[in-house]
């Protein structure tokens, strides 16, 4: 319970508008993401207040504000689910979104510093402006880049190009756990941002990981970011009507979707094209999504679908091709067309129409057919047909899909429509780092296991096999993660999905597919920190002598004392009986409040 | 001091306590330094472990050595060390041509790396013209530009995973390495230690990087690296002026073509090559073609880089003083015997990150305090190297002249470049307390850093933040 004196005090920092203790406003933060996976309701724990600082000073105010009267706090920019709240109600949040300034964009150098709630959408369009582009994660283009820089994860469709948020991170400020405010890199030096390491060791490697801290580790108010050359056109020609958009697929820029025969081809396919270093995208999109987005309502969705053809069009890439001159497109188009037919590619989809690829295409159809079976086929056909013929009546020829492909690319502007719509809620799971080869092995593994949840009903039919994989650097490493759609209303749905992530999991270690992307929160470092070094005693040992009081609300970072007594059930009470709900029931009954340190061993 | 209980502790490396064998790890060569109290070759990861618990049991200190004599920065400057000499560690366990990666034991030198990896259509990403018997991972470990700044998508670049034996004696692997599976059970799984970031909330590999062993000693590490080129030509670019090099170094960056970017000035170019009468500023641009159409590739690549230098008025050169693009090409990037820069008694280095368009500045710095200090400017030899694809650079001046006259020099040097914002991202030699200088709180962090993985402080504690800021 936050007093009048100290909320008193919180508006003083802030200014009376920027702090409330409404109910129903608090409400409204609470209401999160996979809320019900984490404490079985849509709301996480009520905060005890919400102030929107509008610069570093206020924030700094406002931590040190925490740390004297023992508040528990949390800052979210855009937010993106239950991770920007608590478990446990009281806890203070931060709400960013008046620091929404781009500070500069240094285009010599390909930078710009931004605010926490500066979004994917507004630097990408300025960037563009000044012939750069920037990463996107998969949240979105309407979520905040210094999140994912210094916080939260950074996978991203275009990352073959652009990289991953964690490696475009330079100089950032930093509000420390307990207020100190650290200007870390080149910064104290000579007031610019262009690198964030040394000097000597790197304090990147203290604030985050692979994953990141998820806002439990101080508030970050400032960061600078790698911008990429983009060699398109200054802004990109728009049309269509909501909710179909597309774009001019521009002069030397050109978009593919590449069928394959099975994996191995994906594999040889994936490799190849990130080391010869000619693609600005590489990404594999599950069928199902792909359905939902060129579908306006999950009626459209389900009409398609139940065609029972679309699942069997899993061994699928699309690349997109960007190029500062035509000599150079014309030998990226000249290696991806060598790559695709050494690898057996034939491309389904393509915005550079011609008889060549009409040709390709009726092949791509035929071994759809061949994979379906005929029967299947004949049975589905005249749903696609119907979808087909409605499409085009309306004006949608492949060209337009091409195009709306394009878009959907270079903006990442159809996450939220893809994973929220089918099923109401979605998970993800596996997508560990690591090469493309394993990658592939984890969307193998992640469809067995997929498949047995669809068929026990808990999970939406999407045909099991939905690995959203990409490369990044040049393909010098990869993700493919395993979303899968769920319920998020239904209980048993939302225990099902539980026991879907509990399996892919396990499997990851149990067959050594890479740490997944799960690997944040208690929960998740009992499983996985007794097989990886037990790197959860070095993760507790930064947050404990940075936060020695654990102020910074942590529940999807660390709380050692947690970690460590989960780890210890599962080793007592076998962890292969225990599922991620049990874990979870087990780390409800062993939540230290934020603010407290008995979660922590004793010296 | 005794080292008692020593040998005990390091089961297949050797103790070695006789002066002059242990001379090359302290005062000589014109450095100031103390003789160690003994020097361990470990040749196992277990060695690094025993000797870390016996350094924290005995209240010794290690310095961590991996590349061969002489030691440039890895001298023992208190007494009371234990030298960990990890140069017989030199296994390359994997040269991975399908992921482009290599893992290599810490003792393995860039001429042996590149014999390896040449065998599966590879190459090691290297500094310019480095020393024989340098180490591949010491290098990256202390974040030693490359000169392929296209290929370098973070300051940590090429350096992937490590295995690091902690302060505390813990052994400890970080990014992907780290699991699940052992190193044998990953590759199973095509897994090939390619992520560097994590395991989950930490990046351990950032925290060792740049620490010059004060975070943890590594035994190995994965790192990244290119294709081998089917073509490669070297594109030279002779100039007076640095400014219209600036210009072309940043097109060649925004368009990410080239391999090898970097400017030399006449000095360096005349100690790399042994040949006089170099230009003022010479640019170097590599371009290479690799499996894919490797002729089309540098076709249009120097096509697009002729078009950027000659937007300038310039022209490429086939050669500069008589030194062709082939022979250059292999001076830049082999290693160099004798070193080129000579021994460490006869030059001292200073470098900083900075932006390219601010080179001019510190060029200009140079001139100034060279005729402040009356020395002579001929003496000091420039190197810019761009980095982290084109958007840091990397700018070196290395002082030609005895070691005392140059260890006088590139203070002061260091002292003119600070007052212009010059970021020592790497502190080393007599100009490394510079880059903690009023910066109590950064200090402080580090401080409490190394004590959460070091304890006990017996990791090379007299170094770096670790040192009393001036």
């Amino acid at each position: 319970m936050l007093s009048d004196d100290v909320f008193l005090e919180l508006q003083g920092i802030v200014g009376a508008d920027n702090a409330t203790r409404e109910p129903a406003i608090l409400d409204t933060y609470a209401f999160q993401y996979i809320a019900e996976l984490i404490v079985g309701d849509n709301y996480m724990g009520r905060p005890c207040a919400v102030v929107m600082p509008g610069g570093t000073e206020e924030v700094q105010a406002i931590v040190r504000l925490c740390n004297r009267e023992s508040i528990p706090y949390k800052a979210i920019s855009t937010g993106w689910g239950a991770y920007g709240g608590s478990p446990a109600p009281g806890m203070l949040q931060l709400d960013l979104r008046r620091m929404n300034r781009i500070l500069q964009i240094d285009a010599d150098n390909m930078y710009a510093v931004v605010e926490p709630y500066v979004v994917g959408a507004t630097l990408q369009a300025e960037a563009m402006g000044l012939g750069l582009n920037c990463h996107i994660a998969g949240s979105g283009a309407n979520t905040s880049l210094l999140a994912s820089a210094t916080s939260v994860m950074g996978q991203g469709a275009t990352g073959v190009f652009t990289g991953f948020s964690n490696r475009n991170l330079l100089g950032f400020e930093w509000v420390m756990p307990d207020g100190e405010l650290l200007r870390v890199g080149c910064l104290q030096d000579s007031g610019e941002w262009f690198t964030g390491d040394g000097p000597g060791p790197s304090l990147r490697g203290v604030i985050r990981g692979f994953a990141g801290a998820f806002g439990g580790f101080g508030v970050f108010t400032k960061c600078a970011v790698k911008l990429y050359p983009w060699y398109g056109p200054r802004a990109l020609e728009l049309t269509g009507v909501s909710p179909d958009y597309e774009a001019t697929v521009p002069e030397n820029h050109a978009v593919y979707l590449i069928s394959f025969r099975g994996w191995q081809d994906m594999k040889d396919f994936g490799n190849m094209v990130g080391e010869a270093e000619i693609a600005f995208a590489l990404i594999h999109t599950p069928a199902a999504p792909a359905v939902v987005g060129v579908t306006r309502s999950n009626k459209e969705f389900h009409d398609l679908w139940k065609s029972g053809l679309f699942e069997h069009m899993k061994y699928s890439l699309e690349v997109v091709l960007t190029a500062g001159n035509a000599e150079e497109f014309t030998y990226q188009r000249d290696v991806l067309e060598d790559v695709i037919k050494w690898t057996g590619g034939k491309v389904a989809l393509c915005s550079i129409t011609g008889p060549r690829y009409y040709m390709d295409l009726a092949v791509a159809l035929s071994r759809l057919v061949r994979q379906a079976g005929i029967k299947k086929t004949l049975r589905g056909t005249p749903a696609l047909l119907t979808y087909m013929a409605t499409e085009w009546r309306n004006g949608r020829t492949p060209a337009l899909f091409a195009k709306a492909l394009y878009l959907g690319l270079i903006k990442q502007c159809l996450q939220a429509r893809c994973v929220f719509r089918p099923g109401g809620s979605f998970w993800t799971s596996m997508g560990g780092l690591t090469s493309w080869d394993c990658c592939i092995e984890n969307a193998i593994e992640g469809e067995r296991i997929k498949r047995g949840w669809i068929e026990k009903g808990i999970l939406m039919d999407d045909g099991a096999e939905q690995g959203w994989g990409m490369l990044y650097e040049s393909g010098a490493y990869a993700h493919c993660e395993e979303v899968a759609f769920y319920d998020q209303s239904d209980p048993v749905c939302v225990e099902g999905s539980m026991g879907y992530v509990t399996d892919t999991v396990k499997a990851t270690i149990d067959k050594h597919l890479a740490m997944s992307l799960n690997a944040t929160g208690d929960p998740f470092h009992a499983w996985y920190s007794p097989h990886v070094m037990n790197y959860h005693h070095h993760v507790a040992g930064i947050k404990e002598e940075f936060d020695p009081a654990n102020l910074s609300e942590a529940s999807t970072y660390i709380n050692r004392g947690i970690t460590e007594t989960l780890i210890k059930l599962i080793e007592e009470g076998g962890g292969e009986n225990l599922d991620f709900k049990d874990i979870l029931t087990l780390a409800d009954n062993e939540e230290a409040p934020a603010g407290t340190d008995a979660g922590r061993p004793a010296e | 001091m005794g080292v008692e209980g020593l040998s005990e502790a390091v089961s297949s490396g050797s103790v070695v306590t006789q002066k002059e064998l242990m001379e090359d790890y302290g005062a000589g060569n014109g450095r100031k330094g103390a003789l160690p109290a003994a020097v361990v070759f470990c040749e196992t990861a277990d060695d690094v472990v025993g000797l870390t618990k016996w350094a924290r049991e005995n209240g010794r200190k290690i310095l961590p050595v991996s590349s061969a004599p002489p030691h440039e920065s890895a001298v023992v400057q208190k007494e009371g060390y234990v030298v960990c000499d990890l140069s017989r560690m030199k296994r390359i366990v994997r040269a991975d041509r399908r992921n482009r990666v290599a893992l290599a034991e810490v003792g393995v030198t860039f001429e042996e790396l590149d014999g390896a990896l040449e065998r599966v259509g590879l190459r090691a990403m290297t500094p310019l013209a480095p020393r024989t018997g340098k180490s591949v991972v010491a290098s990256y470990l202390d974040r030693t530009p490359t000169l392929v700044p296209r290929a370098q998508w973070d300051l940590s670049d090429p350096l992937l995973c490590t295995e690091v034996i902690m302060g505390s004696g813990k052994l400890f692997r970080t990014g992907c390495s780290s699991g699940p599976g052992t190193l044998e059970e990953q590759w199973a799984t095509g897994q090939a230690q390619k992520n560097p970031m994590g395991p989950s909330a930490f990046d351990f590999f950032r925290i060792v990087q740049g620490s010059r062993g004060s975070m943890g000693i590594v035994t190995w590490a994965s790192m990244k690296c290119e294709l081998r080129p089917r073509v490669h030509e070297l594109l030279m670019l002779p100039s007076d002026d640095l400014a219209p090099l600036i210009r072309i170094v940043y097109g060649i960056a925004h368009a990410r073509w080239g391999e090898e970017c970097l400017i030399l000035d006449s000095n360096n170019l005349t100690r790399l090559t042994g040949v006089p009468g170099m230009p003022a500023f010479a640019l170097l641009v590599g371009v290479a073609g690799f499996d894919y159409r490797p002729e089309q590739r540098v076709s249009y690549q120097k096509r697009g880089i002729e078009g950027i230098i000659s937007s300038e008025g310039a022209r490429v050169s086939r050669s500069i003083a008589g030194v062709g693009g082939r022979r250059m090409l292999q001076v830049i990037t082999s290693p160099s015997d004798p070193y080129w820069k000579g021994s460490p008694a006869e030059h001292a280095d200073v470098y900083f990150l900075t932006t390219m368009n601010r080179a001019p500045d510190f060029v200009s710095v140079i001139d100034e305090t060279c005729k402040k200090e009356k020395f002579d400017r001929a003496q000091v030899g420039l190197y810019l190297q761009p980095q982290l694809g084109g958007r840091v650079t990397h700018f070196e001046a290395t002082v030609f002249a005895p070691r005392e006259e140059a260890d006088r020099m590139t203070r002061a040097l260091a002292e003119a470049a600070a007052a212009k914002g010059a970021y020592f991202s790497r502190p080393a030699g007599n100009w490394d307390d510079l880059a903690y200088r009023d910066k109590p709180l950064l200090v402080e962090t580090f401080r409490r850093t190394k004590k959460i993985f070091d304890p006990d402080g017996v990791m090379n504690p007299d170094v770096l933040f670790c040192k009393e800021v001036v």
